[in-house]
């Protein structure tokens, strides 16, 4: 197994194609801190305030150095995909899963030191891609936040659940002789996983309610009524009417449960939920956040139509930082644990000829 | 045939079913250690399947394949089947580096030596996907070879070779053989080069062994004969014998020899004994003959 590494990331370290994507970890982050910095030059010029003489709230720049350093979660899994088909399908295209066959490896180990070379170079692409982004923003004159340190863990979360996504791609790259049908399969994969993490990512962006949320949140239901905000009979009529699935819908019933255990999901999942939490600094997970918003769009909008019952219900539904990134963390370990072990599966039956 | 324990590989009742197909029905051969193993058979016949599962590459059906060394050991076989598996877009010398680091070998100037022992030193920056097919083949083998194997498995390794190349290949595998003890099972449709190498024959036909047979009883069985006409013939015989030949006389009183030799030495040796030679008839019998008495038919090994 040593051996197969050894030579595995020799090859990987030859390779011309991973060090232009290497280049493209270092430069794009750059480049969009960099535009970032632009937009908002210009922005404040055309207002007629001196971009020099404002100072980023902290917010904002926490906001910036997320979002770009996480956008590797968007930017990489094509070139992710593209690589593992040509690195992996290299082996067969020159016959070279044979000669280690041959040579006397177990498949298994053949098959594990691709899977544990590709995870580990997409894993160097992304510390690449955040340590550009800080790099980035520091140069263009932005500044970093980094919420305390606190985002290093979340990115390193998102790192975690980046190579569950990778491994689709190496899994599939290791199962086909032919790269062609990998490769389209990766890339089709890729982009849908990116477009719905975009798309669903900025629907899931936390809205004013939310933050009204939080802000009420942060005091009791007792003292809510203490203060007048409800009646005795109005709590039991508001608890009468509350119906949670009402709420909710059909819709997001259908969808939610498919959104969560695909990868799509699973990946655009954490980037809002992750951000929901950045951005309102606060212990939100997107069930919670998405609730919310639904009821307030759905009611009138008043902070008093909240009742007591309400935010007990919204409050069951709190996940802690620490609880939310163990969530995901069990979740790609479930995640890479059955199509890893998927992937063996098939290597260890397959045609090797 | 060795009817000896000194083998490197025993294959015994291995059959190799793909759904109602079957490739490999009970076949049996031994391959002797030391010896060039000629697989000698028609296209689907099974010799590749054989080999395939010989080198790992699959399982039998059924049967067994015995090895008498650590097949097990880290590049104690080598094999070159069909195409040579070698990363096209890396020197020969990277591609060697590469199965080195495969096997844990240490990497030394012995990659260098294998480079020039296979003739491929000169090679510089070329990438191996730029080789020809007969530097491929022998980059194969030479890859094959890095882990100093106890047998290595070639099929078809001359196919589609010049006649250079078939030449450069055939020297590279005698030396193998001769110089490092390397056990070779080979199979070619080229009988005319295969009989050249081989030590040994195996002959399939419909996923069996119909017959195994060594370099000298096939030339016992058939080879070259010649009939020497003289007006001398008892004079003449023991010129023959002592050339090495083995004789028989008839009643009519012509020498049938069997066994290769130089006609000129036989004629001087002849001239010196005192003896005349008025005629000499020689017919050949060679491996492809032999295959198609065997098997029937067409040769299309």
């Amino acid at each position: 197994m040593r051996n197969l590494l050894k030579c595995e990331f020799t090859r990987l370290t030859r390779s011309v194609f991973f060090w232009i994507i290497t280049g493209f970890c270092v430069l794009w982050p750059i480049i969009t801190a960099l535009f970032y910095h632009g937009i908002l030059a210009f922005t404040f010029t055309a207002t007629g305030i001196g971009f020099e003489d404002v100072e980023l709230p902290k917010e904002m720049l926490r906001y910036l150095t997320w979002m770009i350093s996480i956008s590797f979660i968007t930017e990489l899994p094509k070139f992710s995909a593209l690589f593992a088909c040509i690195h992996i399908g290299r082996e067969y295209t020159d016959g070279i899963v044979r000669n280690k066959i041959i040579a006397g490896h177990s498949r298994t180990k053949i098959y594990l030191s691709y899977v544990l070379t590709q995870l580990a170079a997409n894993a160097f692409l992304c510390i690449i891609y955040i340590g550009a982004s800080i790099f980035g923003l520091w140069i263009s004159g932005l500044g970093v936040e980094v919420n305390g340190g606190e985002m290093f863990l979340r990115l390193g979360v998102g790192i975690v659940v980046f190579l569950t996504l990778a491994l689709i791609f190496i899994v599939l790259a290791t199962i086909f002789r032919r790269r062609a049908l990998p490769l389209i399969l990766s890339i089709v994969i890729a982009m849908i996983s990116t477009t719905a993490a975009a798309v669903i990512g900025n629907f899931n962006l936390p809205s004013k309610a939310v933050d009204d949320y939080i802000e009420l949140r942060s005091e009791s239901y007792e003292d809510l009524v203490d203060m007048g905000y409800f009646s005795n009979r109005e709590v039991e009529k508001l608890e009468e009417e509350y119906d949670k699935d009402y709420y909710v819908g059909l819709g997001w019933k259908i969808f939610h449960p498919a959104y969560v255990v695909t990868p799509i999901g699973f990946e655009s999942d954490y980037q809002a939920s992750s951000a929901g939490i950045l951005f309102g600094s606060s212990m939100e997970y997107t069930d919670e956040i998405n609730f919310t918003e639904d009821f307030y769009e759905s009611t009138f909008y008043d902070k008093s139509m909240l009742s007591p019952s309400d935010i007990d219900d919204l409050d069951s539904m709190h996940v802690s930082y620490g609880t939310l990134n163990l969530i995901y963390l069990a979740k790609c370990f479930v995640y890479m644990i059955f199509i890893g072990g998927w992937g063996l599966f098939i290597f260890r039956k397959k045609n090797m000829f | 045939m060795s009817e000896t324990n000194d083998y490197v590989i025993k294959v015994s009742n291995v059959s190799k079913d793909y759904g109602r197909h079957h490739i490999l029905d009970s076949m049996n051969f031994t391959v002797p250690k030391g010896s060039i193993f000629g697989l000698v058979g028609r296209n689907g016949a099974g010799k590749t399947t054989i080999m395939r599962i010989i080198s790992g590459l699959q399982k039998p059906s059924t049967g067994t394949v015995e090895y008498g060394f650590d097949h097990k050991k880290l590049g104690n076989v080598g094999a070159l089947v069909e195409l040579p598996s070698i990363y096209s877009n890396q020197t020969a010398r990277d591609n060697l580096i590469f199965q080195y680091m495969n096997l844990g070998l240490k990497i030394d100037e012995s990659i260098d030596k294998s480079l020039e022992f296979v003739g491929l030193a000169n090679t510089g920056n070329k990438k191996a996907g730029k080789f020809s097919l007969g530097m491929r083949q022998r980059l194969g083998i030479a890859m094959a070879m890095s882990g100093n194997p106890e047998v290595l498995i070639l099929d078809e390794p001359i196919n589609g070779l010049d006649p250079q190349g078939i030449i450069l290949i055939r020297d590279l595998l005698i030396r193998l053989n001769k110089e490092k003890g390397v056990t070779i099972i080979i199979s070619s449709h080229i009988l005319s080069e295969l009989s050249k190498l081989a030590t040994d024959f195996a002959f399939v036909e419909s996923g069996k062994v119909v017959k195994e047979i060594t370099a000298d009883e096939l030339e016992n069985a058939g080879g070259l004969e010649s009939e020497f006409y003289s007006g001398t013939p008892e004079q003449l015989l023991p010129v023959l014998n002592a050339m090495g030949l083995r004789t028989r006389i008839d009643s009519d009183g012509i020498i049938y020899a069997k066994g290769y030799y130089n006609l000129t030495e036989v004629v001087m040796a002849a001239n010196a004994a005192g003896v005349n030679i008025a005629r000499v008839v020689t017919k050949e019998t060679d491996l492809e003959t032999y295959f198609v008495k065997l098997v029937g038919g067409e040769s299309n090994a």
